[in-house]
């Protein structure tokens, strides 16, 4: 299942464009088994947009994306689904279901996912507990603030029990000390049930805790790659420009 | 599925707007052929259509049954001074029940039904799609469009029907309101004139029509929303061009509908 070097998910010049706009240009990589890699990169350079692709919701122009061995994008999907079953997906904006509770959101994933017939209710506390959000159980996603609905997309992402997450800025919008407990618990996840992650992100403390690896994407290419300190320390003017200011406003700014 | 996508911007030439239009004739038309692909393929999500009719009939109850009641009133006060005119008042019952049974219960049923419910599937969907929850039953696996849209679709094509019977027999006791209120006519009588005046052949394509209505006003509604685009302005629009779509198709092929009916029932 898993490719040749331990890698996961394997990416082979993706192009992708909205009309005019070109987004990837011919970009390549790789992500091994048990790695949590942090895409960084500003506003509009197609972060969420590579998610997306690699989870198979937007078709690129050309190029391969492989989930195990699988060319997701020559799968039909009822193949596909086999695969998106075994990973989790934390949308930018949360994505909770306005017509049902919280329970109701969880349950409902996990039921369909997972195939339950039997009483979850543990389950659901058990998730709840890692994002410390109990008390909201009966709560409407409109009674929620934007970072308690980040925390519960976050649950609701990972109950299904996931190989691969994607985690499309799981801090953004949370208070330090509850983003430093999020990061901790993707951390968490990936040492206990060696869960493999792509973590797009602009909060440094979170990707410092968290990254194995990082990728900068800029001018439609994966323009820096490697450890994060490498990034960080860079000397390159853009990198320290970028991260000089990034740590001051690191979970500031509210995207949901 | 694979929808062809209309010009997105703020002024459309003309050029653009026929283009438009035929994306969108073209994408209704996939919708439809995807509906019936899925509609007869396990699971059959039949709590959520339940759910789904329960709502319906809630939601719409309390307007169609006004509504119900005052159409057979006014054609009644309307017909009336007519009828007396001619000395035939007691054809007026058999009048109103068969103009109310044949056409106005169907079709003013459907038009109130897709301008309340047509544009709330379609701002409910439309908001689903656009904050990305259709995605994110997409990447779980959920099949969006067996979910969302067969068993809304499923749901307005049963409970429309049984809609418009509560209309009919609504209007039917209005009209003896709007009868009484000018002359004196017993209750019993009045029934007997209805109850002799329609006929099987007049209760069938009335009824069955509203089965079509109910399924446009569910297939433009779920449309509209699942193809939302353009954040909440798009939202909004999607809830509105349902309505106007969802009516005129309606008046449309009620038209046709009507030209059938005839043609199948000559002798009525
Ligand atoms: N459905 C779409 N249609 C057209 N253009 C799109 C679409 N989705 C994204 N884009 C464009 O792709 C580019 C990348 O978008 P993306 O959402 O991936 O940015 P991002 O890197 O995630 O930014 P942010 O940090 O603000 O979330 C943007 O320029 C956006 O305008
Ligand atoms: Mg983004």
């Amino acid at each position: 299942m898993v490719m040749a070097d331990g890698v996961i998910i394997k990416i082979e010049n993706l192009t992708k464009s909205f009309g005019k706009n070109i987004i990837f240009n011919n970009i390549s990589l790789d992500v091994k088994a048990g790695e949590n890699l942090v895409v960084f990169g500003r506003s509009g350079t197609g972060k969420s947009v590579l998610l997306k692709c690699i989870i198979g919701l937007m078709k690129p122009d050309s190029g391969k994306i492989f989930i195990y061995d699988k060319n997701i994008t020559s799968l039909s999907l009822k193949e596909l689904n086999v695969l998106r079953k075994r990973t989790g997906f934390l949308f930018q904006g949360a994505a909770l279901y306005d017509s049902m509770t919280v329970r109701e959101n969880l349950e409902f994933t996990l039921r369909r996912v997972r195939g339950l017939k039997d009483d979850v209710e543990p389950k659901l506390i058990e998730t709840l507990e890692h994002v410390s959000l109990v008390d909201a159980i009966d709560k409407m996603p409109s009674e929620l603030s934007g970072g308690m609905r980040k925390r519960i997309g976050l649950a609701r992402s990972i109950i299904t029990d996931p190989e691969i997450m994607f985690y499309d800025e799981p801090t953004t919008g949370l208070d330090p000390i509850t983003s430093k407990e999020i990061s901790e618990l993707i951390l968490e996840l990936q040492i206990k049930l060696k869960m493999t992650s792509i973590v797009v992100t602009h909060d440094l403390i979170c990707a410092k805790i968290i990254a194995d690896r990082a990728i900068f994407l800029k001018d439609s290419k994966i323009s820096y790659e490697g450890k994060i300190e490498n990034l960080t320390d860079s000397e390159d003017p853009f990198l320290k420009n970028f991260f000089s200011t990034e740590i001051i406003k690191s979970s500031g700014d509210i995207n949901v | 599925m694979n929808l062809p996508k209309p010009i997105n911007k703020k002024y459309l030439s003309l050029q653009e707007k026929f283009y438009n239009f035929f994306v969108t004739i073209t994408g209704i038309s996939i919708f439809n052929w995807e509906f019936l692909k899925q509609v007869f393929i396990p699971p059959y999500e039949i709590g959520e259509i339940k759910k789904h009719m329960t709502e319906l009939g809630v939601k719409t109850f309390p307007i169609v049954s006004i509504m119900g009641i005052i159409i057979g009133l006014v054609l009644a006060m309307q017909s009336f001074p007519v009828f007396k005119r001619f000395g035939a008042t007691d054809f007026l019952p058999g009048t109103v029940a068969l103009s109310v049974v044949r056409e106005l219960g169907p079709v003013l049923t459907a038009l109130i039904f897709a301008g309340r419910v047509s544009s709330g599937i379609g701002a409910e969907l439309g908001s689903m799609r656009v904050t990305e929850q259709i995605d994110a039953m997409e990447v779980a696996a959920i099949n969006p469009f067996k979910y969302l849209v067969v068993t809304r679709v499923i749901a307005t094509t049963m409970i429309l029907p049984i809609l418009t019977i509560y209309v009919v027999f609504l209007s039917i006791l209005g009209g003896y309101l709007g009868v009484i209120i000018n002359d004196i006519m017993s209750f019993e009588y009045y029934k007997n004139a209805v109850l002799g005046t329609i006929e099987f052949g007049d209760l069938i394509p009335g009824i069955a029509k509203t089965f079509v209505f109910g399924y446009i006003v569910g297939m433009v509604g779920a449309f509209k929303g699942f193809t939302t685009e353009g954040g909440t302005e798009g939202v909004g629009k999607a809830s509105t061009t349902s309505v106007v779509m969802a009516s005129l198709l309606i008046l449309l092929i009620d038209t046709v509908l009507v030209k059938v009916t005839i043609w199948l029932w000559p002798t009525v």
